[in-house]
């Protein structure tokens, strides 16, 4: 003999409210949602129907409880289908017969009216069909034990549904009226039907009318006006700008507010986001392209699917549609604003360079539009690639901090103007500018390339330096570091200290194996082997400079290897580089050594 | 400002950006240079301990092998700046991606594992993950027998709060499909992450990556174009994507759409040229190759390419024989699988180059499928 599987109700409540529920305030959220959901049925049959909810408040006479009424112009229910869909845990009249979900309704699985037990222990359903004009009123009492019963109601209301909840002990937080203002607000606020609240003889209505996109405006200023307000009382931030988000793939639409202030990562991308018009959530962050973090949406969406927890939409191909859709919106704004308002462009820039730069990589129009605006930060200050194209015929660039602090200090000298590439897109940016505009070559300055440039010694002057250099290589190969002599500008600067891609990281290589065990210690040995004996850096002494020539005049070895080391310690520092344990002891040993030589010769410094 | 909070700041502005951003790395550089320069310690190994993250993420993982072994060791010293719970969790990357280096000798790598294995072992921790990472370059250093010991001791090793998400876990999964089993099971498997309902930081990129040959394979091309354009969208910024990016391109080449096979190319050639190499560098080289070899089979005109300035082949003029760049790949991927093979005294890396160039029968497939029209149902 076959039986059924015997369900207890309890079990399930709590196992919903452990699990899917975020708590019990979301018994609003269901029960709004079948309002709506009901609504909508009922317009099939009647287009012209003025959909309305209704909430009451008021007091159980014998107990005391609060007591929450809430009430719909829906579709109803008949008899029969109150067995069939309100009774029965699972089943759902908002599926197909193939079982797929109608887009139209939001409810799909038929267990939210359980919600109603997490805040009262009755649920009590008056409601009458709309589908009959001789529908009977019909009332049906559930209880949490499992129990219901139904009966026809003396009472003959309108079609439509009312369901009575009674507080529950403890739970008295959530029938309090501010607090049933703010759930409906916050779950409902978008939706297009009114809904009120009355207690006694006062009644309210909850949500303003709807989304503010959907609203008619007078013109665009009034448009855009209402937008802000509406950013502002919803997120407390007075918004830089706003625009409208559409997608018809998702059925996407909205609003996307810009924000007057650079977001960090953690607040990147936690878009609102309504789904059907009710909240599924605060924190979506896959609905936009990555670059798009200058701005906060607001939308609903009609046709992407969430997840279980209802907190974001899957990953899918719809999903990367519609992103894509709404990535060529957020574009369409940008490309306006350069076109039609270059100064609004320009205070946006100030603000959200980085997310301009992002697109502008992969969007030669877009690139072609913004670039001349763009913030750069050359060997001559701060400056927008405009002004720096106009001013040079070639585009140079450094590509890390070190070449691009090596480049300065003698660029202005050698009338040459340096960008630095060391940050987020710019090489890219800069690299794609011979691609997209073909009219200047762009290319990649590094210190050693300078120094091929800078004038070479009199057959002379390499006679009289020929001594010092090698004596020069001697000290300073240890350091892996090689050595150069060449005539430069500015004369003031007595050496150029020139280090390649890899310096920084040999020279990390060796700070780590001063302190590593054995094992690290090898494995590092191994990391760095195939570039072991290369010079990773070079000083290149300047011949023009009165300090260098006098230096390389000093017969004493001793001094003369002091003055190399402390030029050395010295391009090490103004480099920004840490020394390492064996630099520290040049430099302290150095600094006394010079101070006894000084007083020594009893007349002051020798160099 | 003082130097304590510009080295805050500067780490503050490195944690701004995305992974594969190369002046986050940077920024971190910037602010271990100052921390040690200002012997403060606690600000170097904070600013280290970030660093170690950008660098794993990021595509250059020897520096993070330079910043860890300075970590580890002061950790050593007893010096309490963070907990070894975290050291043991980036041990794992250590242990994972060290191995492919070609120039770091597999008795230090074993050291270093042992190594790893026991400071786990003292932690108490399950050795899961490290059998794990082991496992990944398994075949390659000691073959397939120690692949497959390892790979069952890490399905036997309990999970513990050391162990891989479980995303990556599944993601192993499909890459051991991937290699061993049939394209319809890779899908199978690789389904809950395609769908978006496991992702993790580096998961659907890699996923996307994954499947792509196996769709060809089952012949289901809208699909794997889905993939390719979800995955490439995902992976275009970082270049620690590269072997993803290699498998783009191949999937690309397969499936006959060389011009943007070869834009990936161009796109991301400096991915490899001027970085230190590691055996994804061998995988690119590889699929470039494969994609020139399908490229010169129509093409005898040369090709226009935007290519680096310091790619060794670079010409102002942009014209490219496509039989020298081919050659010059090739010569590339020959010699980088040379080295490798050297180091783990075998040939896997030269079997690597034979199964990728018999690819070729499914290009061709590929081509005769798409030249018939669908059959109706
Ligand atoms: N206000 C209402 N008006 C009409 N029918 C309702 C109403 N509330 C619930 N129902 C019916 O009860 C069923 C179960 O509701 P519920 O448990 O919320 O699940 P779901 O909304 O997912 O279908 C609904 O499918 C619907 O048929
Ligand atoms: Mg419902």
């Amino acid at each position: 003999m076959d039986y059924k599987f015997q369900v207890n109700l309890q079990g399930i409540i709590d196992l919903l409210s452990n699990h899917l529920y975020s708590g019990p305030q979301v018994y609003v959220r269901e029960l709004l949602q079948n309002g709506v959901d009901a609504i909508r049925a009922r317009l099939e049959p009647e287009p012209k129907l003025a959909g309305a909810i209704h909430l009451s408040l008021t007091t159980a006479e014998e107990t005391g409880a609060p007591v929450l009424v809430f009430e719909d112009n829906g579709i109803g229910l008949t008899e029969a289908e109150i067995h069939q869909f309100l009774a029965t845990i699972g089943q759902t009249s908002k599926r197909d017969e193939l079982n797929r979900q109608r887009s139209e309704f939001i409810g799909q699985f038929g267990i939210g009216l359980l919600s109603c037990f997490l805040v009262s222990d009755e649920i009590v359903v008056h409601t009458r069909s709309a589908k009959a004009a001789d529908s009977p009123t019909m009332e049906w009492q559930g209880r949490p034990d499992g129990t219901y019963s139904v009966r026809q109601s003396e009472e003959v209301l309108p079609p439509g549904t009312r369901v009575r909840l009674v507080c529950k002990p403890g739970f008295e937080t959530y029938f309090k009226p501010a607090k049933i203002r703010e759930l409906v607000n916050f779950f409902g606020g978008l939706l297009p039907y009114p809904i009120f609240l009355s207690q006694g003889t006062k009644r309210v209505q909850l949500n303003p009318g709807g989304a503010p996109w959907t609203h008619t405006y007078f013109n665009d200023a009034e448009r855009r006006e209402a937008y802000l307000a509406y950013g502002k009382e919803n997120f407390e931030i007075d918004f830089f700008d706003c625009f409208e988000l559409k997608s018809e793939v998702g059925k996407v639409e909205g609003i996307a507010f810009v924000l007057p202030f650079s977001p960090s990562p953690s607040q990147r991308g936690a878009h609102r986001v309504y789904l059907k018009h009710m909240l599924l959530s605060e924190t979506v962050d896959n609905l936009l392209p990555d670059w798009a973090f200058f701005v906060k949406c607001v939308v609903n969406a009609n046709e992407l699917r969430p997840t279980a927890s209802r907190e974001s939409f899957y990953e899918d191909e719809t999903l990367e549609l519609t992103r894509e859709a709404l990535g060529q919106t957020l574009r369409g704004y940008l490309v306006k604003m350069a076109r039609e308002n270059p100064k609004r462009l320009q205070k946006f820039i100030q603000l959200h360079h980085l997310s301009i730069k992002a697109l502008a990589v992969y969007d030669d129009e877009f690139y072609r539009l913004v670039i001349d605006w763009l913030p750069f930060e050359t060997s001559l200050g701060e400056m927008t690639f405009g002004d720096y194209r106009q001013r040079n015929a070639v585009i140079r660039y450094t590509p890390n901090i070190d070449q691009f602090r090596q480049i300065a200090q003698v660029a202005a000298a050698q009338s040459l103007c340096v960008i630095n590439a060391a940050y987020t897109y710019n090489m890219q940016l800069l690299e794609r500018y011979a691609e997209v505009f073909g009219d200047k070559p762009v290319g990649m300055i590094d210190t050693e390339m300078l120094v091929q440039s800078f004038a070479e010694l009199t057959i002379d002057q390499q006679e009289q330096a020929d001594g010092f250099r090698t004596f020069a290589e001697e000290v300073l190969g240890p350091f892996h570091c090689g050595v150069e002599i060449k005539i430069f500008q500015p004369a003031e600067l007595p050496t150029l200290f020139s280090t390649d891609q890899d310096y920084g990281f040999q020279r990390s290589v060796s700070t780590a194996k001063d302190v590593a065990d054995a094992v690290w210690g090898a494995v590092l040995d191994d990391l760095t082997s195939d570039t072991e004996d290369a010079f990773n850096a070079q000083l290149c002494f300047n011949y023009g400079n009165t300090l260098v020539r006098k230096i390389c005049t000093i017969e004493d070895r001793t001094v003369l290897k002091l003055a190399i080391q402390m030029l050395y310690v010295q391009a090490l520092l103004l480099g920004h580089h840490p020394l390492s344990s064996r630099e520290m002891t040049l430099l302290n040993s150095g600094l006394l050594n010079l101070i006894e030589i000084g007083v020594d010769s009893g007349k002051g410094w020798v160099v | 400002m003082t130097t304590t909070n510009e080295i805050h700041d500067l780490m503050y502005q490195a944690h701004q950006l995305e992974d594969g951003d190369p002046a986050k790395i940077a920024l971190f550089e910037q602010a271990i240079n100052l921390a040690d320069s200002s012997q403060n310690d606690r600000l170097a190994f904070a600013a280290r301990n970030s660093l170690i993250d950008a660098a794993t993420f990021g595509g250059q993982f020897h520096k993070a092998m330079a910043a860890f072994a300075w970590c580890l060791a002061q950790s050593d010293k007893q010096q309490t700046f963070t907990s070894l719970w975290n050291l043991l969790w980036k041990y794992k990357w250590m242990v994972m991606n060290a191995p492919r280096y070609p120039q770091i000798e597999k008795p230090q790598l074993e050291k270093m594992f042992t190594d790893a294995q026991e400071r786990f072992q003292a932690y108490g921790a399950s050795l899961r993950p490290l059998y794990r990472a082991m496992a990944d370059n398994a075949e390659s250093l000691w073959g397939e027998a120690k692949r497959r010991e390892l790979l069952e001791l890490y399905l036997s090793a309990r999970r513990d709060s050391l162990a891989d998400c479980s995303t990556c876990e599944l993601a192993y999964e499909v890459g051991e499909a991937e290699r061993f089993d049939d394209p319809a099971t890779v899908i199978r498997k690789a389904q809950p992450i395609l769908e978006g309902r496991l992702t993790c930081r580096s998961q659907p990129h890699g996923v996307l990556a994954q499947v792509l040959l196996s769709l060809v394979r089952l012949g289901w091309l809208t699909e794997a174009e889905t993939c390719h354009q979800r995955g490439y969208r995902l992976i275009r910024t970082n270049p620690n994507y590269l072997w993803e990016m290699a498998s783009h391109i191949t999937y690309l080449t397969l499936t006959g759409n060389l011009s943007r096979a070869l834009k990936l190319f161009e796109r991301h050639l400096g991915w490899v040229i001027n970085t230190k190499e590691r055996a994804a560098h061998f995988y690119f080289l590889l699929a470039v190759w494969f994609l020139l070899e399908q490229v010169g089979e129509t093409r005898k005109r040369p090709l226009k390419l935007t290519l680096l300035a310091t790619f060794p082949l670079f010409r102002e003029d942009r014209t490219y024989q496509v039989a020298d760049l081919k050659a010059w790949f090739q010569k590339e991927t020959e010699t980088l699988a040379g080295r490798f093979n050297r180091r783990n005294g075998n040939d896997y890396f030269d079997r690597q180059i034979r199964e990728h160039f018999d690819l070729k029968e499914l290009a061709e497939r590929v081509r005769l499928q798409a030249s018939q029209p669908p059959a109706g149902d």
